[in-house]
């Protein structure tokens, strides 16, 4: 039965020991709340359905930290987009994720929307998504009964906005391997529009650049299948080439079997595969002009 | 001299501070919320409305349309359209039942627990469905027109190439920032008081008194400050009004009903889906010969304005060319789907895109540039249009084409080098349309709209309309009119609140009439009013009237150039030696304009404005994706009143236009909406906006104040044909239908590959006159 605003329960724990408490307690009664730009349009959208308490993580300091590691650049779950697109640590190390920040809704949207929220919403076209995918971040859960567990960005959906997270588990962080010297990332998105849009399709691409070859290439997309996937054929026929935008159309075969897009409200399977070719044409096109800048 | 100055808006600093009141903004104490439960099928009967447990329903009060005291009809051109379904529902989402309650989220709730069974009959819900059915079960259409002018068979058997083509364009909503909403009571004395958004408070006022079977005098309508509207608080207010007064009546308190965005794209009306087909028939020189068009509206589900944006459309659709023959057709018919209503443009914008694309077709199949075509056929003074309308002076079509093509660099543009590897490809594109302003005809004759203007006792001019200012500037305008006429400053005049109680019926604020029907009363009012006060000035200071003259906030002394007294002193004394001073005139059409509503033949338009828009695209090769780079416009519209609202009209225009060209579609499934919110109807954000240079050319019309047309309609006219026009040129790609999405360029180029694999095999022998489309 719906509720009146008044009559929901709005946790707003100060750290983050407080909110797995409430976490464990509540399980899926209370549902986390990070910047809300996704709880809040469900809630708008199904008044009746939505849950009886909130657990903000907003006030969490300790979530929102962007700090070099060891091995790995960790990232809180509660930054926000705009926090990320600012950072100087990313534009370094992964620059596809600055501009997939940037990507997502608008000035306002990216001051509340978090990394965290974008993955676990799982939706699809979540645009931070394919770059986790091929940095490959590992997924950080904590739970007060049960600890710390790190979970493979690519073992974290388990089907369409399916997770392995817990109900009493809470997303901390991502950990992103420092990439190897050389290494050249970026990301592409279409949409119906060029702000405040939903993702068509979108792509991500990590590769090294050995002389004017590629390796160790990484390469996903997203809404083009039930959840982000990794291109593995792909990656390995774009292994060892020279980047160029002919090298998108050579491999586009291979690329389209890996894919399954699907006809909906926002565009057509037949689109997708046209414009996720389109997208690696762009990649590599952007990734040669690298090349031959870092040669010249 | 405050006419052709950018005064700034008089409604402005309240809007910037926050401080405008919106209906939204209003609460009267002891108001309940009313809710509307609608039709969850496109077509059927309703068996049996039952309200479940779990809902305490005695806190609630619910009325059907047997509740409504007279008629249920919210009457327009025709009496079909209810106010509630009463039994048989004819779209998703029709308004079936009506409950209040005291807060809002609970009323919304209420409303989501009644259940109606249904008894569920086939449904049109296409306008293709439509026209291979005839006819629409349980649904009227107004009648087809049909315009004939000279020997078309001669002119086809003239021509030495003919080009066929049909268009297609489907739903745009209006997406005015201020949703749809009302606030009604009923006082004491047994009248009816409403107030909301809403562009025509007398047309609000006449379906009150249908629905309550009330006089005039009992029906209070209040137009509050209105955020935006395009057409879309033309027809709908009307049925809004309706429910709050229903249920405020039901409850015997005031009712509120402002919708949400998502009850606002589903439920209320949009621009009609069309299909145009275009057979031109043209020399070797490019000169037409004869044209033949077939245009057929989606009315929806009930006849509202059809009628009227069927012949505004008929009367357009030959564009702003001559032809020595032509014949035009106009259908509406009707499918199961919300009623379609007035719309910026209404009915025209659908052919513009034909015939603007059609044009640019012949010049392509001829080898012709798009600006000669188009040259070489435009109107010109001395010429008859369509319906044989003689058009005499104040024809700019030539005029805003050279205007807009040298200030945009259209050739230069045209004549890019081939992009290199990943560049997007550049294409330019124009399109050369009019307006007629006002209603057709003798529509202005029949409507006489009446203007009251009053001297207050403070020295200050009030301007009393039914116009209603939804953005587009009325509170503005009208007092730089006035305050031309009088000579005095622009500051002195104002405009009263639109309360059918105060101000008399100026007619709707719609079809462009606002500034050059109303405003001409405005202006001979206030020249009139003028007069008055000089002639009291002489009678009080000895001389002649026309020894003195009003200048600024004082009346001056010719002989001496000096002020014999303020505005406010000589007000205070007119006022005590005879009483409220206020005047009240009606519009006169020129007596000269004939028409014949049957035969759609004469003077459509007392006057028509002019416009051309050139926009040049690039569309990325990688993406299909389309962005305009550069608009550049150029209108006639008579004297231009207010350069920088005038500016505000054609960016706002060129922006709706570049929505409908490129972003705005409506999708439906089984007749209902399925986008209806602004993730998925995507309307161009300020990112997606090229700069948009709006220039002027200024030919005025004598029977307009101060020389100035109509210009709200005209600049939407322009983006969406050019754009399609420059896609066309940058690709090859043959665009027929909006909006050109990239997966409607992708569909399209991969069935032209198809059909060039096809014609290898097959090769069509061209023959002198074969072209279909
Ligand atoms: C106007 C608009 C435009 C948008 N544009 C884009 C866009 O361009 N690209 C895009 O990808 N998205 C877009 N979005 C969607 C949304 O902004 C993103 O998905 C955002 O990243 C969600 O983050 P959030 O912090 O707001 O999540 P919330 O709404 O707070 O939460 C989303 C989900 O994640 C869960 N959750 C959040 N944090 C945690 C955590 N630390 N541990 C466990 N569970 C958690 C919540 O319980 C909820 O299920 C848009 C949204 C809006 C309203």
């Amino acid at each position: 039965m719906a509720r009146s605003l008044a009559e929901i329960r709005f946790y707003t724990p100060k750290t983050l020991e407080e909110a797995l408490a409430i976490r464990a307690a509540e399980r899926s009664d209370a549902m986390p709340m990070a910047g809300g730009t996704d709880v809040m349009v469900w809630r708008r959208a199904a008044p009746d359905e939505g849950p009886a308490a909130y657990l903000s993580l907003w006030g969490l300091r300790e979530l929102k930290q962007i700090t070099k590691r060891q091995s790995c650049i960790e990232i809180g779950a509660t930054a926000t987009f705009a926090q990320l697109a600012r950072s100087p640590l990313l534009r370094e190390n992964f620059p596809a994720l600055v501009e997939a920040a940037r990507h997502v809704g608008a000035a306002q949207i990216q001051n509340r929307a978090t990394i965290g929220g974008n993955v676990v919403n799982g939706s699809p076209a979540g645009d931070s998504l394919p770059v986790l995918a091929v940095a490959p971040a590992m997924v950080v859960l904590t739970s007060k009964g049960r600890g710390t567990r790190r979970v493979p960005f690519g073992a974290f959906y388990t089907g369409y906005r399916q997770t392995v997270l817990e109900d009493d588990e809470l997303l901390v962080s991502f950990e992103l391997p420092l990439p190897p010297p050389g290494t050249w990332s970026g990301f592409e998105k279409v949409g119906s529009r060029r702000a405040q849009t939903i993702s068509k399709v979108m792509a991500a691409l990590q590769a090294r650049l050995d002389g004017d070859t590629l390796h160790g290439v990484a390469l996903a997309y997203g809404s083009v299948a039930p959840t982000v996937i990794r291109l593995p054929r792909t990656e390995a026929l774009l292994e060892g080439c020279s980047p160029s935008e002919r090298l998108a159309d050579d491999v586009s075969g291979t690329l389209n079997q890996e894919i399954a897009p699907i006809d909906d409200l926002r565009s057509t399977a037949a689109y997708r595969r046209f414009a996720a070719v389109g997208l690696l044409r762009r990649l590599l096109r952007r990734c040669a002009a690298a090349q031959g800048r870092a040669a010249a | 001299m405050s006419v052709g100055e950018s005064v700034a808006r008089k409604d402005g600093p309240d809007k910037v501070r926050g401080l405008t009141r919106y209906i939204d903004d209003h609460n009267p104490a002891g108001c309940w919320f009313g809710a509307t439960v609608r039709s969850a099928i496109p077509h059927g009967r309703i068996k049996n409305i039952s309200f479940p447990k779990g809902t305490r329903w005695d806190r609630f009060v619910m009325a059907t349309a047997k509740a409504i005291p007279g008629r249920n009809c919210v009457p327009f051109l025709t009496e079909d359209l209810v106010l509630l379904a009463d039994g048989y529902v004819r779209y998703v989402n029709e308004p079936i039942l009506l409950i209040a309650g005291p807060n809002h989220d609970e009323v919304e709730r209420a409303a989501r627990a009644v259940e109606i069974d249904y008894e569920p009959l086939p449904a049109i819900l296409t306008l293709d469905e439509a026209i291979a059915a005839g006819t629409t079960d349980g649904c009227q259409v107004p009648r087809p027109l049909h315009i004939r002018r000279g020997d078309i068979e001669e002119g086809f058997a003239r021509a030495d190439t003919i080009v066929e083509g049909t268009y297609r364009v489907g739903h745009q909503e209006h997406v005015y920032l201020e949703t749809n909403g009302f606030i009604a009571w009923w006082e004491p004395d047994g009248r009816v008081v409403v107030k909301g958004s809403m562009q025509c408070p007398y047309y609000v006022q006449r379906a009150l008194k249908m629905l309550f079977a009330l006089p005039g005098e009992k029906v209070e309508v209040i137009a509050t400050p209105t955020g935006g509207a395009f057409g879309g608080k033309e027809d709908f207010p009307s049925v809004l009004a309706g429910h709050a007064a229903l249920l405020s009546r039901e409850v015997g308190r005031p009712v509120k009903m402002v919708y949400n965005r998502t009850e606002d794209f589903t439920s209320t009306t949009k621009r009609h889906p069309a299909r145009v087909h275009y057979r031109t028939g043209v020399d070797k020189e490019g000169t037409f010969t004869a044209c033949s068009v077939d245009f057929v509206l989606d009315g929806g589900a009930f006849i509202t304005m059809s009628p009227v944006v069927l012949s505004r459309g008929v009367i357009h659709a030959s564009g702003p060319y001559h032809y020595p023959a032509i014949e035009i057709h106009g259908r509406c018919y009707a499918t199961h789907t919300p009623p379609n209503g007035a719309f910026r443009g209404f009915g025209v914008p659908q052919v513009f895109f034909g015939i603007e694309r059609h044009v640019d077709r012949i010049a392509a199949r001829l080898g012709m540039d798009p600006v000669e075509i188009r040259r070489r056929n435009l109107l010109k003074p001395g010429m008859r249009t369509a319906t044989g309308q003689l058009l005499r002076d104040g024809v700019s079509a030539a005029e805003v084409l050279a205007d807009a093509v040298d200030r945009s660099g259209y050739r230069e543009r045209s004549k890019r080098p081939a992009p290199g590897p990943g560049e997007p490809r550049r294409g330019v594109g124009l399109a050369l349309y009019m307006h007629g302003a006002g209603f057709t005809g003798s529509g202005e004759a029949r409507m006489k709209s009446l203007v009251g203007m009053r001297l207050t006792r403070s020295g200050r001019v009030e301007i009393l309309t039914a116009s209603t200012d939804m953005g587009q500037g009325t509170r503005t305008v009208f007092p730089q009119i006035a305050a031309r006429a009088m000579n005095i400053d622009v500051d002195q005049v104002f405009v009263a609140e639109p309360d059918t109680a105060r101000v008399p019926d100026s007619g709707p604020t719609v079809a462009s009439r606002t500034v050059t029907i109303v405003g001409r009363v405005v202006q001979q009012l206030a020249e009139t009013l003028a007069r008055r006060i000089l002639r009291f000035v002489a009678e009080e200071q000895g001389g002649g009237p026309d020894g003195y003259a009003l200048q600024g906030t004082h009346v001056l002394s010719r002989e001496h150039g000096t002020p014999v007294g303020t505005l406010a002193d000589i007000a205070a004394r007119m006022t005590e030696a005879s009483g409220d001073v206020y005047l009240e005139q009606g519009y006169t059409l020129n007596p000269d304009i004939r028409w014949n509503e049957e035969t759609h033949e004469g003077d459509a338009y007392p006057v028509y404005a002019w416009g051309c828009t050139v926009v040049e695209v690039a569309l990325d090769p990688d993406t299909l994706e389309v962005q305009t780079t550069q608009v550049t416009a150029s209108h006639d519209i008579g004297t231009v009143v207010n350069p920088v609202l005038a500016e505000g009209q054609v960016e706002g225009g060129v922006a709706q236009s570049i929505g409908y060209g490129l972003y705005e579609e409506v999708h439906w499934h089984e007749g209902r909406m399925l986008n209806p919110g602004f993730t998925n109807y995507v309307i161009p954000t300020s990112v997606d906006l090229p700069d948009i240079d709006a220039g002027f050319v200024e030919n005025p019309f004598p029977d307009g104040p101060f020389g100035a047309k109509g210009l709200g309609e005209l600049p939407i006219h322009g983006a969406a044909p050019a754009i399609a026009n420059a896609i066309a040129q940058a690709t090859g790609i043959d665009v027929c239908e909006l909006p050109v999405t990239p997966e409607r360029l992708l569909a399209a180029s991969n069935a032209a590959a198809q059909g060039a694999r096809d014609d290898r095999h097959d090769p069509a022998s061209e023959t002198k006159k074969g072209e279909a489309t």
